[in-house]
């Protein structure tokens, strides 16, 4: 080939490029225009930061909400740089998590810096996100470590080895508090599920058939949550699950609302009589239910985290006069505070909040519809939002705090 | 009589045999498989992926890949819930929007690939992550919105009793097939398909028929995108994640030939059919989504391997049937249970735009 056909290649190859980023940048400024929303221009650079580190400052502006729970004893002297990791990242539930933890770090004047990681449930990612923040100096980790079974411990414990504050929370970190973490807060796993049984028990009369179905195979909220409504079923002679479940296995969703919908289809295909359904995330919740209304099948009681879109299903659904008894309980972001608390009180020289049960805090149920606490829909709001994230300051302390 | 044997013998034929198989001994591993519910629950699916796959089918027949699936698919998704912000009165512009974006991203595609010469497999991979990067960048991370009510509405209606996604990826699968069989265009996109350099000995603008492949692969695949939005009120960010791997698998399994060449969109569509229903009754017996995975693997690796075996040579009666050279070129089915020869010589190398 001769070189000038080469040089052209070249030409074309680099004008490609040039028509290729114009078109993102063009197809970004488009859609940003679309979106109206409030903190599209202060997340977007943390989105794009999928499995790497991005640095922001911590004195971010256009945050309204810079009250943080439990005083502000926890925020101490001494300068932070914050790590801030999640093992997924992504979806609606991270962001809101992330949320909640930037209101407590924005809330204390020593920390200086952000870095954030988000995993995209790919361990190989967590694990380099971790050592990349300890490379980079972080005082303090604040991290849901939920990017693979036990992925994040080993990295964990080479930032406790060289003196950083590690505070885990959201997900089982594996490890031992200690030696692999410094304080593990999170909701009490096994009494969530046991809660979510027991209401959806209780509604179906204490027989019948029910399904579970959780997320991502291996990860620790599904596994406990799991084992903890099959210790409830077996309480229960006249209850049937539909699909076995334990620690190890479930029907999995992945939290993702098309295959949530498809692997309930397929469940319905064979067991089209089914009395009581518990799904571990609000939002795979809500594609179980247009599963069941696609298939013709009535919506029986329903247990499972809370989510806006899911509310607004449950009112339609009562409006339509096929109304069903739904619980939840909180999606607990709001906890990230106190583990954003602890981290940086830890690293600062500050008061660590003193939770409740050492920090495994028993939830109870956000709503009820059985018992008059009608889900919350608000159809102007994000459809993934949870509202449990702005209940009073004073509430949350209630639940977690000691005293 | 010569057609009717000739069309059992077609290559695109097995799938039909398997899937209809796979209909007929669902019911005996998972009772209700085939009843009106399960059908329900798999055919809006079913929909979406066979309309994915029909752009699929026709970058690989001009002997191409697409790994910009899941970005052009999630762009798609994505712009159909973000841009009308909810409001139904949006939703019209919001689905032309998607639709030149899909037509645009397919052209990025195919003009990296027949004007610059770089290869289908690295161009794709390329956009794709542009096209991630700027649902990443259009969402900041959430959408903040439902589907427009209207559109979540359409897309469950049923047509007679059959969901409207089946129905339109059967329309556009009928439209498409035509198109390819019966117009001139779409006989010379086949041409070109199974041998570039004698298409354009023949006087045919061969860049053209393919740029025009990867436009329409790029609109099907924001479209597939827009209608799973619908069809889930909501969307994740990066719904087209799940769609790479079904839609490469379908089209093998419909037995186009990997490499370019001969191709059916009619025969993906019973790929997709085929996957679809195994998916279903894989869940229903309870398997781990892992096994899934292992089924598409398994079906793309023996698509690759089985094409490269010299069946001639290896089958009884066979055996000097044809010269070794032309052994190459023969094309299997992805089941294994067909076999076709391509009517003429296909060409080894990637398209010379030089």
């Amino acid at each position: 080939m001769s070189a000038r056909p080469d040089r052209a290649r070249v030409k074309g190859v680099a004008l490609l490029a040039l028509v290729a980023l114009l078109a993102a940048l063009v197809l970004s400024a488009c859609g940003g225009g679309g979106s109206t929303s409030s903190e599209a221009t202060s997340e977007s650079a943390a989105t794009e930061s999928e499995g790497e580190a991005e640095t922001t400052g911590a004195e971010n502006e256009g945050e309204t909400e810079t009250a943080a729970a439990g005083g502000d004893a926890w925020c101490g002297p001494e300068g932070v740089k914050l790590g801030i990791q999640d093992g997924e990242g992504l979806d609606a539930w991270s962001h809101e998590s992330l949320e909640q933890v930037q209101i407590v770090s924005k809330a204390c004047p020593a920390v200086e810096e952000e870095i954030i990681v988000k995993a995209g449930l790919e361990p190989q990612k967590a694990v380099s996100g971790i050592q990349s923040m300890i490379s980079r100096g972080v005082n303090a980790i604040v991290i849901i470590p939920d990017s693979g079974n036990c992925a994040e411990v080993p990295a964990m414990r080479q930032a406790m080895q060289r003196d950083i504050v590690v505070v885990p929370w959201a997900a089982n970190p594996c490890g031992t508090e200690g030696t692999d973490y410094t304080k593990y807060i999170d909701w009490d796993t096994k009494a969530a599920g046991r809660e979510w049984a027991e209401f959806v028990i209780e509604q179906m009369g204490g027989k019948g058939k029910l399904l579970y179905e959780g997320g991502p195979a291996g990860n620790t909220v599904s596994s406990t949550t799991a084992a903890a409504v099959a210790e409830v079923v077996e309480e229960n002679p006249g209850v049937e699950l539909v699909e076995p479940i334990s620690s190890e296995q479930w029907p999995i969703t992945n939290w993702n609302p098309a295959e949530t919908k498809k692997v309930t289809a397929a469940i319905l295909a064979k067991h089209p009589e089914i009395d009581g359904i518990i799904n571990d995330y609000g939002n795979a919740a809500e594609a179980e239910i247009q599963a069941f209304q696609a298939a013709g099948v009535k919506v029986p009681p329903l247990a499972t985290l809370e989510s806006n879109q899911l509310g607004c299903s449950w009112k339609e659904a009562k409006e339509k006069g096929e109304e069903f008894p739904l619980m939840t309980i909180s999606s607990r972001n709001w906890l990230g505070r106190y583990a954003a608390q602890y981290a940086i009180a830890e690293a600062s020289g500050g008061t660590p909040p003193a939770m409740k049960n050492n920090g495994s805090i028993n939830l109870g149920q956000w709503e009820n519809s059985a018992s008059g606490r009608e889900p919350e829909c608000k159809p102007s709001e994000d459809p993934e939002k949870a509202f449990s994230n702005l209940m009073p300051e004073a509430e949350m302390n209630k639940i977690a705090l000691e005293g | 009589m010569t057609t009717l044997k000739s069309r059992v013998a077609s290559p695109f034929a097995a799938i039909w045999v398997a899937t209809i198989l796979l209909f007929a001994i669902s019911p005996l591993v998972v009772s209700g498989s085939v009843g009106n519910s399960a059908l329900q629950g798999m055919l809006p699916f079913a929909g979406i992926l066979a309309i994915a796959a029909i752009g699929q089918t026709l970058v690989i027949q001009q002997g191409g890949i697409d790994l910009s699936v899941p970005g052009i698919f999630s762009l798609g998704a994505v712009l159909t819930v973000v841009v009308p912000g909810g409001q139904n009165d949006m939703l019209v512009p919001a689905l032309l929007l998607v639709a030149a974006v899909g037509l645009a991203g397919g052209l990025l595609n195919g003009i990296a690939v027949t004007r610059f010469g770089i290869t289908s497999l690295v161009a794709t991979l390329g956009s794709n992550a542009i096209f991630i990067g700027v649902v990443l960048q259009v969402t900041g991370g959430s959408i903040g919105f439902k589907a427009p009510k209207n559109w979540q509405e359409f897309t469950v209606t049923k047509v007679l009793g059959i969901p409207v996604l089946a129905v339109i990826a059967l329309i556009a699968t009928v439209l498409i097939a035509l198109f390819v069989s019966r117009t001139v265009w779409g006989r010379r996109l086949d041409l070109v398909g199974s041998s570039p350099r004698a298409a354009r000995a023949a006087g045919i603008m061969a860049e053209r028929y393919q740029l025009g492949a990867y436009a329409v692969a790029g609109i099907s695949y924001a479209l597939a995108g827009a209608l799973l939005a619908g069809y889930l009120q909501a969307t994740p960010l990066l719904p087209g994640n799940e769609y790479l791997l079904p839609a490469f698998a379908a089209v093998v399994l419909g037995g186009t030939a990997l490499g370019g060449g001969r191709g059916s969109v009619v025969a993906t569509a019973g790929g997709v059919l085929f996957l679809s229903q195994l998916e279903q009754v894989v869940s229903a017996l309870g398997a781990k989504p892992s096994f899934d995975y292992l089924i598409q693997g398994a079906i793309i690796a023996l698509g690759m391997g089985l094409r490269n075996v010299p069946w001639r040579q290896i089958l009884p009666g066979r055996r000097g049937d044809a010269a070794p050279a032309a052994d190459t070129t023969s094309q299997n089915t992805a089941s294994g249970t067909g076999r076709a020869l391509l009517s003429e010589p296909k060409e080894e190398d990637s398209i010379d735009v030089s």
